[in-house]
C-alpha cells in the first residue's frame, strides 16, 4: 500500500515537472527557438529549494506560509484520487466531487497567499484569479456532472470504464476548452501577468515557498488534464504493464498539453480580465449545457450519427 | 493601505516602476486603482541622467560626434546626423550629395529596424511573445544589413562634420535591393498578424486614445502625434539630408489608440522600405566628404524625424575647439506628457501596452535631476520660474 502510494506520487511529481518542459519546448519551436531543456522545471524546482524563503513584514505569515503547503498538499491527494494509468482511485464513492473540490485548491491557495502577501500586486493578482476560478470552474463542473449523470456514478472507477468523448462530445470539448485556463497560461496568465502585475501573487514569495506554489499549480496542470483523459477517453486502453499504461497515459496527456496549451500559448496574447468570464460562459457553458440537457431529454445523438460504427 | 472612496471603491496605489517588466528602461509611474480602472497618474523621470550636454562641452569637436551618436542605442543615427549638420550649418559646409543619400540610407535603415523592434515590444507588453519573436527575427536582417555597410549593428559610426564614413559599394548596393525585398514581404505578414488578429484587436482596440487636440495641446510628436491625426513629418517639413529629393507623405491615422499606432508605424515601415530601395537606386556619385577649415562662432537649431518623433539639436560655437553649449531635445520627452490622457480611465492591463505605445526612450530624455539632501526632487514649474530649486 505505502510503496503504490509513494509510486503514485513520484509517477504525478516527474510526470508534471517533465509536462512543463514538453510545453515550453512545443512552444519555443512554434517561436522559432530551441527552447529550455526538458528538465528545466526539475531545475527550478530544485535550485529553489535549496534558497532562503523571505517572509515580507507587512503579511499575515501564517496565510502567507501555508498557501504554498495547501495548495501542493492538496495535489498530492488529488494525485491518489485520480486513477492515474491502470490504478484505481484510492477514495470509492463520491470521488469525482472530491477532486473536483482538490483541482480548485492551488487556485485558492493562490488567493490566500496573494492577498496575505500585502503587495498591491498580489492583491490585484487574487481579484484576477477568482475571475478566472469562477469563469472555467462552471463549464468544467457542468460538464463533469454531465458525465456522472450518464454513467448514473460520481464514482472515478465506475466513470472511467467508458470512454465518454463517445457518448459526451460537447461535454468532452468544454471539459478540454476550460485546459489554458487551469493551466494558467496566455491568453489566460492574467493573474500572473509579469508585465502588467510582475507575476501577481507570486511576486512577494522566494525560495522553496515559490517552488511549492509553482509545483502545485504545475501539479494542477498535470492532474486537470490526466483527470480529463480518465474521464472522456476511459482507462480500458490501459489493459497492458504497468510502465506501457503510464507511458500511454503521459503521451495522451501531453498530446492534449501540446495541442490545447502550448499551441494556444503560442498563438495568442494576454486577454483581459472582464474578457474571461464572457469567453467562458458562453461556448463552452453551451456546449456542456447542451450536452445536459440532450442527455436528461434522452437523445442520444452520437448513437443516431455514428451506430453504424457499433458506437 | 487601501482606503475606501464613496463609491465603495477600495483605493489602491500602484507604483509601476522606476524597475519594472513592463518598461525596459527607468522611470516611474505612480497609478491611483480603483478596482482595475486606473483613475489617475503620476509620473518621474530623470532616473538615468547621463550629463550628456555637459560632456558636449568640455571635449573637442571631433569627439562630439561619438559622444551623441551613444545618446541613444537605437536613434544612434539620428542624433549624430542632427549634431553635424548643426555643425555644417554653422560653418556653412555644403555637404556632397553621395554623404546626403548615404545619411539617408541610414536614417531610413534605421526607421525600419526601430519599428520593428516597436512591433515585437508592443506584442511582448501583451503578452503576444510569438509576434515579439517573429518581429525581432525579422529585424536582425536590418542589424546585418547595418553590419555589412557600416561594420556595427548598432552604432555605426558613419557621420562626420562634412560628410560620411563609409562607402557603398555596387555589390553591397546588389545585395542590400535583396534584403529590403525580404523586408517587404516581412512587413506585410507583421501588418497582416497585427491588424488581422482578434486577439491585439481586442486588447488595442480604443485602449489609450489621444484625441487630435490634446495631441496638439501637449506637443505630441513623431508617430505618436501621427496616429491622432495631426500629419506633421519632420522629413517632409524639414527636408534635411536628401528628402527633398522625394516625395513622402506623413502617414497618419486618426483613432489615437494602440491600434491607429500600429497602423502608423506599419505604413512607415512600408514606406521607409520603398524609400531605402530607391535611395539605394538612385545613389549619386561624388566625393564622401569635404574638408572644412575652422568651425566660426554661431549658432543653429534644427530638427530630424528620428523613428520616434523630432528630434532637436541646438549647438552654439565660440570660436574654439569646444561647444558654447549643446541642447539635445529627444522625442519622448515631448511624448510623455500625452500619457496622461491616454492612462486615466484604463484599465490595469492595459497599462503596459500603453506605456509602450508612445515608444519610450526615457534614458535618452533625461537631461536634468534634481538632487537635495540626498534625495531626488520633483520641481514645480513655479519653482523653475522664480528659480528657488
Amino acid at each position: 500500500m505505502i510503496a503504490s502510494i509513494v509510486v503514485v506520487l513520484v509517477y504525478a511529481f516527474v510526470a508534471a515537472l517533465l509536462l512543463q518542459g514538453i510545453r515550453r519546448i512545443v512552444v519555443a519551436h512554434s517561436q522559432f527557438r530551441k527552447g529550455p531543456s526538458i528538465f528545466q522545471a526539475f531545475y527550478d524546482f530544485f535550485k529553489l529549494m535549496g534558497k532562503e524563503s523571505l517572509t515580507p513584514n507587512v503579511t499575515s505569515p501564517l496565510l502567507f506560509n501555508l498557501a504554498p503547503i495547501l495548495s501542493v498538499a492538496s495535489m498530492l491527494v488529488a494525485a491518489l484520487v485520480i486513477p492515474l494509468a491502470a490504478s484505481a482511485s484510492a477514495v470509492g464513492a463520491g470521488d469525482l466531487i472530491l477532486v473536483i473540490y482538490l483541482l480548485a485548491i492551488p487556485p485558492i491557495a493562490l488567493i490566500l497567499g496573494g492577498s496575505a502577501s500585502g503587495s498591491p500586486y498580489g492583491a490585484i493578482g487574487a481579484a484576477r484569479e477568482v475571475a478566472l476560478l469562477i469563469a472555467y470552474e462552471a463549464p468544467f463542473i457542468i460538464a463533469m456532472v454531465t458525465v456522472a449523470l450518464a454513467a448514473g456514478s460520481f464514482e472515478l472507477n465506475t466513470i472511467s470504464a467508458t470512454a465518454w468523448i463517445t457518448v459526451l462530445p460537447l461535454a468532452a470539448i468544454a471539459a478540454i476548452w476550460t485546459l489554458p485556463a487551469a493551466a494558467a497560461v496566455q491568453p489566460f496568465d492574467i493573474a500572473e501577468a509579469e508585465t502588467e502585475i510582475v507575476s501577481g501573487p507570486y511576486v512577494e514569495y522566494s525560495g522553496p515557498n515559490l517552488a511549492l506554489l509553482r509545483l502545485g499549480q504545475w501539479l494542477k496542470t498535470f492532474l486537470y488534464a490526466s483527470l480529463i483523459a480518465t474521464v472522456f477517453f476511459g482507462t480500458a486502453i490501459y489493459h497492458f504493464g504497468p510502465a506501457i499504461n503510464i507511458i500511454i497515459q503521459f503521451a495522451i496527456i501531453a498530446v492534449l498539453v501540446s495541442a490545447f496549451i502550448a499551441f494556444w500559448q503560442a498563438t495568442t496574447g494576454r486577454t483581459r480580465v472582464t474578457r474571461v468570464l464572457r469567453y467562458y460562459w458562453t461556448i463552452p457553458t453551451i456546449l456542456a449545457v447542451t450536452d445536459l440537457i440532450l442527455y436528461v431529454a434522452g437523445v442520444r445523438y452520437m448513437h443516431f450519427l455514428f451506430g453504424w460504427v457499433g458506437l | 493601505m487601501a482606503q475606501v472612496n464613496d463609491r465603495g471603491f477600495a483605493k489602491l496605489k500602484v507604483p509601476i516602476g522606476p524597475s519594472h517588466p513592463a518598461l525596459e528602461e527607468p522611470a516611474r509611474f505612480l497609478f491611483e486603482v480603483e478596482g482595475e480602472k486606473v483613475v489617475d497618474v503620476d509620473y518621474e523621470i530623470g532616473y538615468n541622467h547621463r550629463s550628456i550636454e555637459r560632456l558636449c562641452q568640455e571635449r573637442p569637436f571631433s569627439k562630439i560626434v561619438y559622444l551623441v551618436e551613444r545618446i541613444c542605442g537605437i536613434c544612434s543615427h539620428a542624433h549624430p546626423l542632427n549634431h553635424v549638420e548643426r555643425v555644417e550649418d554653422i560653418a556653412d559646409i555644403e555637404v556632397p550629395e553621395r554623404a546626403r543619400y548615404i545619411r539617408t540610407i541610414y536614417a531610413e535603415l534605421e526607421r525600419i529596424h526601430s519599428h520593428m523592434l516597436w512591433a515585437g515590444i508592443a506584442g511582448e507588453e501583451i503578452g503576444y511573445h510569438t509576434l515579439f519573436m517573429y518581429t525581432w527575427r525579422e529585424r536582425e536582417k536590418v542589424m546585418d544589413l547595418f553590419e555589412m555597410l557600416s561594420g556595427n549593428r548598432v552604432m555605426h559610426g558613419c557621420n562626420k562634420i562634412g560628410g560620411v564614413k563609409w562607402n557603398i559599394s555596387d555589390e553591397q548596393t546588389r545585395s542590400a535591393l535583396g534584403v529590403l525585398g525580404y523586408l517587404d514581404t516581412a512587413a506585410d505578414k507583421i501588418t497582416k498578424a497585427v491588424l488581422k488578429d482578434s486577439n491585439i484587436a481586442e486588447r488595442c482596440k480604443g485602449v489609450g486614445c489621444l484625441s487630435k487636440e490634446d495631441a496638439i495641446r501637449l506637443g505630441a510628436v513623431g508617430p505618436n502625434a501621427r496616429a491622432s491625426g495631426v500629419p506633421e513629418d519632420t522629413r517632409v517639413m524639414c527636408k534635411y539630408a536628401a528628402y527633398g529629393d522625394f516625395d513622402l507623405e506623413p502617414q497618419i491615422a486618426k483613432d489615437g489608440d494602440v491600434v491607429a499606432q500600429a497602423l502608423v508605424r506599419l505604413a512607415e515601415l512600408k514606406q521607409s522600405i520603398k524609400l531605402t530601395k530607391e535611395l539605394f537606386a538612385n545613389l549619386p556619385e561624388g566625393p564622401l566628404q569635404v574638408e572644412y577649415d575652422e568651425i566660426p562662432p554661431g549658432r543653429s537649431i534644427g530638427r530630424v524625424e528620428a523613428p520616434r518623433g523630432e528630434l532637436i539639436h541646438y549647438a552654439e560655437t565660440n570660436g574654439t575647439r569646444f561647444f558654447e553649449r549643446i541642447k539635445i531635445r529627444s522625442p519622448t520627452l515631448a511624448n510623455i506628457p500625452s500619457y496622461v490622457p491616454k492612462f486615466i480611465g484604463c484599465q490595469v492591463a492595459d497599462i503596459p501596452i500603453i506605456a509602450a505605445s508612445i515608444d519610450p526612450c526615457f534614458s535618452c530624455t533625461d537631461r536634468v535631476t534634481v538632487i537635495k539632501d540626498g534625495r531626488r526632487k520633483i520641481v514645480s514649474a513655479q519653482e523653475l520660474k522664480t528659480g528657488r530649486i
